[in-house]
């Protein structure tokens, strides 16, 4: 019984974990660049699954097709997303950069209302991957999708991010504007490469839940929120530990659900976040 | 008797009736009671176009009593609060005789308690009991209802499952109103079935995921599990048992699922869950003397030709706004007048009415007077529904 619990524990808090972790990839690469928490994350997950959706109702979407699809529709919104927000305010105080992004959220959502309605819409799954079982571990195809998106996702990145000149730009960017800039590096442009690669990220990550749960024009702040308390749990600066900060935050989610209940899954989750951001060890590397 | 009602519902659909009188004289004001925003839109929205299509045939052929019919309508938002303060403006303001609607159990049990209070009649179009149970909720001598009752839908489940030598079934039920009623009803009546309820979970209607619930519902292995949430939760839940490892118990859903939103949103998922529904969901199975067959078979024509199919394809909702005015139009034809008091103590009265839903026999008891007969079980393959075998 005890083993049967703990399996399904794996089984759907992976694939909410994936999820959160990706959300928190976003987060954090948009932090890094710019010190700014976007609070429209959630909503780029949530127009880039919508884009997706539609188009796959008019066209035939191969997986390959699909991931390609979701990534250019999340990198355009995300890159909409800067220049309506950070981008005409980049010399004015955090605060209002910060309120931007809130607005911004707020208008995404309405967008999706208007074309989409406000009932919940079921896209169908791209990336049909099959039920997956490793002795006691079964992992459903919904799992399979979401941390097979994740991890390939996050591999990506981080090549992107370490071998390519562009993704150091964007690591010294993010480490020091200032010198990057005496250095030539346009961090103007590393500034909205970093939300368009969030909103791409977003996108993929609409891929892995949309099947699972549908996509509703209220979901975005619910998962946006979770992908920041992930980004925070894992310290916003590794790749790693950020979307390890995903996993865990998913697993311990299903595992709320599971023994404790439904109802108080959000009050003993924040809880829980309380607890660790206030009992974790302090980051030594603190930037200043 | 039957050809004889076949004949009357002939005549009553068949637009050439136009031959009667045009209405004149004051119109009958009707308010109606819709929630067209909110989570039930989705029924609400398409009972108001029905409403609106079914007050347009009545006056097209001669009206009630000789007067036209006029519909005053409101969007209750899917909100017990604004669902009461709409029936106010409709009573206090627009002073409407009757009121049609409205379309969540919630919003039915807030309007009800007011209008029982103020003497209107009311035949609303809500899937729980709880408005016309009495006891604890109250008297319901004003009130009545044309979808089938909680209890009804039961009753066909519960005899489905027997025929199927199923006995132990868990049930995951929704923690609104409905749902409450759902679990209460199968509960009161699993011991008269043979029937025993192993395990049960709740859930919130709003939620995205329940597939903890649907775990520790299947680690009981049940044989059957019944869902019982009208809306979109339906499909989710049967999407989170579709996706648990091992052997999974037959998926039983209430009579609030019937419809394409279903088959969508759930997808493959739907394939092989069963559920009672109105025989508008398969009205080719219907035999010839069923005397809801030319009822139906004249109702899903109108719903074509107005339009309604194309944005709100049939599901099993989309009768009840035309019963319930088919049932305010029966009560005040045997009244005889447009008075308040004589037109309950007729609906209470009536007797073999041949409605989309079922046909209506009332009693100062039954103000739904349907039966378990009015319903037919039906499967879903290959992304349709059937009858079940």
């Amino acid at each position: 019984m005890l083993a049967l619990y703990l399996a399904q524990i794996v089984n759907s808090g992976l694939a909410l974990g994936a999820v959160y972790g990706v959300m928190a990839l976003g987060f954090s690469l948009i932090f890094s660049a710019s010190r700014l928490i976007n609070f429209a994350q959630g909503e780029l997950l949530l127009l880039g699954g919508l884009t997706i959706m539609s188009l796959a109702g008019v066209m035939q979407l191969p997986p390959a097709a699909a991931l390609l699809a979701a990534a250019v529709a999340g990198f355009v919104l995300g890159r909409t997303l800067f220049s309506t927000t950070l981008g005409l305010t980049l010399r004015a105080s955090p605060l209002r950069q910060l309120m931007l992004t809130v607005a911004a959220s707020l208008v995404f959502q309405g967008v999706a209302i208007l074309c989409w309605g406000k009932n919940p819409l079921m896209p169908p799954r791209l990336i049909p991957l099959p039920d997956l079982r490793l002795g006691l571990v079964f992992l459903g195809r919904d799992t399979v999708t979401a941390l097979t998106l994740a991890v390939t996702a996050v591999v990506v990145l981080g090549l992107f991010l370490g071998r390519t000149r562009l993704g150091r730009a964007l690591r010294a960017t993010s480490q020091n504007a200032v010198a990057a800039r005496l250095q030539g590096v346009d961090t103007v442009f590393c500034h909205a490469l970093s939300f368009a690669l969030a909103g791409a990220l977003a996108s993929l990550a609409a891929l892995a839940v949309g099947p699972q749960t549908g996509l509703r024009y209220d979901m975005g702040l619910g998962l946006g929120l979770k992908g920041f308390a992930a980004a925070t749990i894992g310290g916003y600066t590794s790749l790693g530990r950020v979307f390890a900060g995903g996993i865990i935050l998913g697993l311990a989610e299903a595992a709320m659900v599971l023994t404790v209940s439904g109802e108080f899954k959000e009050t003993a989750i924040y809880v829980l976040i309380t607890i660790l951001l206030v009992a974790a060890p302090r980051e030594h590397d603190e930037r200043p | 008797m039957a050809r004889f009602l076949l004949l009357v519902a002939t005549l009553l659909l068949c637009p050439a009736a136009a031959l009667a009188a045009a209405p004149a004289g004051d119109p009958i004001v009707v308010g109606g009671l819709f929630a067209q925003s909110g989570p039930a839109a989705v029924v609400g929205t398409p009972s108001k176009l029905v409403a609106e299509m079914t007050v347009k045939q009545i006056n097209d052929m001669g009206g009630i009593l000789g007067r036209p019919v006029k519909l005053v309508a409101y969007d209750t938002e899917s909100s017990p609060d604004v669902a009461l303060r709409q029936a106010r403006q409709l009573v206090e303001g627009d002073k409407v005789l009757a009121i049609i609607g409205p379309t969540s159990t919630g919003e039915g049990l807030a309007v009800k308690k007011y209008t029982e209070e103020k003497h209107v009649p009311v035949i609303m179009t809500v899937g729980g009991d709880a408005v016309v149970a009495g006891g604890k909720f109250g008297p319901y001598d004003w009130t009545f209802k044309a979808p089938q009752r909680t209890a009804t839908a039961v009753a066909k489940i519960y005899d489905y499952l027997k025929g199927k030598n199923i006995s132990k079934i868990a049930v995951l039920s929704s923690k609104d109103a409905f749902g409450q009623d759902g679990l209460t009803e199968l509960k009161d009546n699993a011991a008269k079935y043979g029937i025993e309820i192993i395990a049960e979970e709740t859930f919130d209607p709003k939620g995205t995921d329940f597939s903890a619930q649907a775990f520790k519902l299947q680690a009981a292995k049940p044989q059957a599990a019944v869902v019982w949430t009208i809306g979109p939760a339906g499909s989710i839940a049967a999407k989170n048992f579709a996706a648990l490892p091992g052997e999974r118990p037959l998926l039983v859903q209430c009579h609030g699922q019937p419809g394409p939103t279903y088959l969508e949103l759930a997808g493959e998922a739907a394939g092989g869950t069963v559920m009672p529904g109105t025989k508008l969901m398969a009205p080719e199975s219907l035999p010839d003397e069923d005397p809801q067959k030319i009822v139906i078979e004249a109702f899903i024509k109108a719903y074509k030709d107005n339009g309604i199919q194309e944005k709100f394809p049939l599901n099993t909702h989309s009768g009840y706004a035309y019963d319930a005015l088919t049932l305010l139009r029966a009560g005040l034809e045997k009244a005889g007048k447009a008075e308040p008091e004589a037109l309950r103590a007729a609906l209470e009265k009536l007797e073999r009415v041949v409605g989309v839903s079922g046909v209506y026999t009332m009693s100062s008891q039954d103000h739904n007077g349907l039966g378990p007969d009015s319903m037919i079980m039906l499967i879903v393959d290959s992304n349709r529904y059937k009858l079940a075998p």
